[in-house]
């Protein structure tokens, strides 16, 4: 299954899951993207910003939510939508980023999504 | 006699009501937690003259009714079974009076497990006959308020409030502002330490960073992160305007964090 089929299925599964991307950290570019509509690439590259921004804080800065253990996981939720963020264990690097509606069911999301991650992260090393 | 704050108080409450009716002809009084439920009760047991039959009903079915006269409440004259049992059944058809403990007493407890669980609560008004003597006139609502420990016509709690309130037993630690004011904090000194420096040092970076980025972002809005797996859990930035929260809670408690979120950002 290519890296797009695995987004595509990632997102087939929740209905409430309007777009998946994986993307590099280091870099804070979106390498592959799953979405209902057409995305402008501001628009991409801005999830991966919104990434950045709530894993390691503002560029060139200190970071917001530290955490002595490493953030894997962050989330930014409105009442009109809920973005998933979710960084691989194995290569930190390696982010997904989603976004969904409001009435994703968090938990089984974050659970399936990280699975995928840690498939395609581990996919992508060898 | 009620001063002029408190009439003040009443206008600036009733002015900010909108009637909504639910199938079946239920007026809903309080709509996630506002008013506080106990405090919907109280105001309209205040609007209730005739001899009425008033039934609350909660979202999750569970219901009480009373009979009140005169703004006094009379007693309870019905409840739903999850409410009913041990002392509390005691009190169905029985006139209420201050001088009864025991019955004043599982009212007491009655009425505090009732408004836990209703967070929506509508309520259904029909005719009824007198419980008691004439001689017995009932529990008036400042009583009823002296019992109950809720102020009538206190403003409702902020957003951030109501999140915090209904997520505050999956909570580790929380500290709340409004503006440069503290409002509260709960939780150990390590915990709280961090969260006051991500609200008074990182919090207007963030808030900063964010507008850059995504310059229509909501006002309203929940940020988490952290180690889903092992670690401390999850660290959070509840905003609303210049209302804003620092949390920290487990990783089991995100749905419901994200729930309680949603209802009350919603």
């Amino acid at each position: 299954m290519s890296l797009s089929d695995e987004l595509d299925s990632l997102r087939a599964s929740f209905a409430a899951c309007e777009t998946v991307a994986f993307a590099d950290l280091s870099s804070r570019m979106v390498l592959v993207t799953s979405s209902e509509r057409t995305l402008r690439q501001e628009a991409l590259d801005a999830l991966c910003e919104e990434a950045g921004l709530l894993f390691e804080g503002p560029k060139g800065g200190d970071p917001i939510f530290s955490s002595e253990d490493g953030a894997d996981t962050a989330i930014f939720a409105t009442h009109d939508g809920v973005d998933v963020f979710l960084r691989a264990a194995s290569e930190p690097t390696d982010v997904l980023c989603c976004r969904c509606g409001a009435d994703i069911d968090v938990a089984a999301f974050v659970t399936e999504a990280r699975a995928q991650l840690e498939k395609i992260s581990g996919g992508t090393e060898s | 006699m009620k001063t002029t704050d408190d009439i003040a108080r009443k206008l600036a409450a009733l002015s900010s009501m909108e009637e909504e009716y639910l199938p079946g002809g239920a007026r809903v009084i309080s709509r996630g937690g506002t008013p506080e439920p106990l405090q919907a009760i109280l105001r309209e047991i205040d609007e209730t003259v005739l001899q009425r039959k008033l039934t609350f009903k909660a979202a999750n079915d569970a219901s009480v009714a009373m009979v009140i006269a005169g703004r006094r409440m009379q007693g309870v004259a019905d409840l739903s079974a999850d409410l009913d049992g041990g002392a509390v059944s005691d009190l169905k058809m029985r006139a209420l009076t201050k001088d009864d403990a025991f019955l004043l007493e599982a009212f007491s407890d009655l009425m505090r497990r009732f408004a836990e669980g209703a967070e929506d609560l509508s309520v259904t008004s029909e005719p009824a006959e007198r419980l008691g003597s004439a001689a017995e006139a009932g529990l008036s609502v400042s009583s009823l308020t002296e019992i109950w420990a809720v102020d009538m016509w206190a403003p409702p709690p902020s957003r951030i409030g109501r999140f915090l309130k209904a997520s505050r037993p999956r909570l580790d630690a929380f500290v709340q502002t409004s503006g440069e004011e503290e409002v509260g904090k709960i939780g150990e000194t390590t915990r709280l330490t961090e969260l006051d420096a991500l609200l008074k040092d990182r919090a207007k970076s963030y808030g900063a960073a964010l507008q850059t980025l995504r310059p229509d972002a909501p006002e309203v809005r929940l940020s988490i992160a952290g180690a889903a797996a092992g670690g401390s859990g999850y660290v959070a930035l509840a905003e609303d305007g210049d209302d804003r929260a620092a949390l920290a809670f487990r990783p089991d408690a995100l749905s419901d964090i994200l729930s309680a979120w949603g209802k009350a950002a919603g």
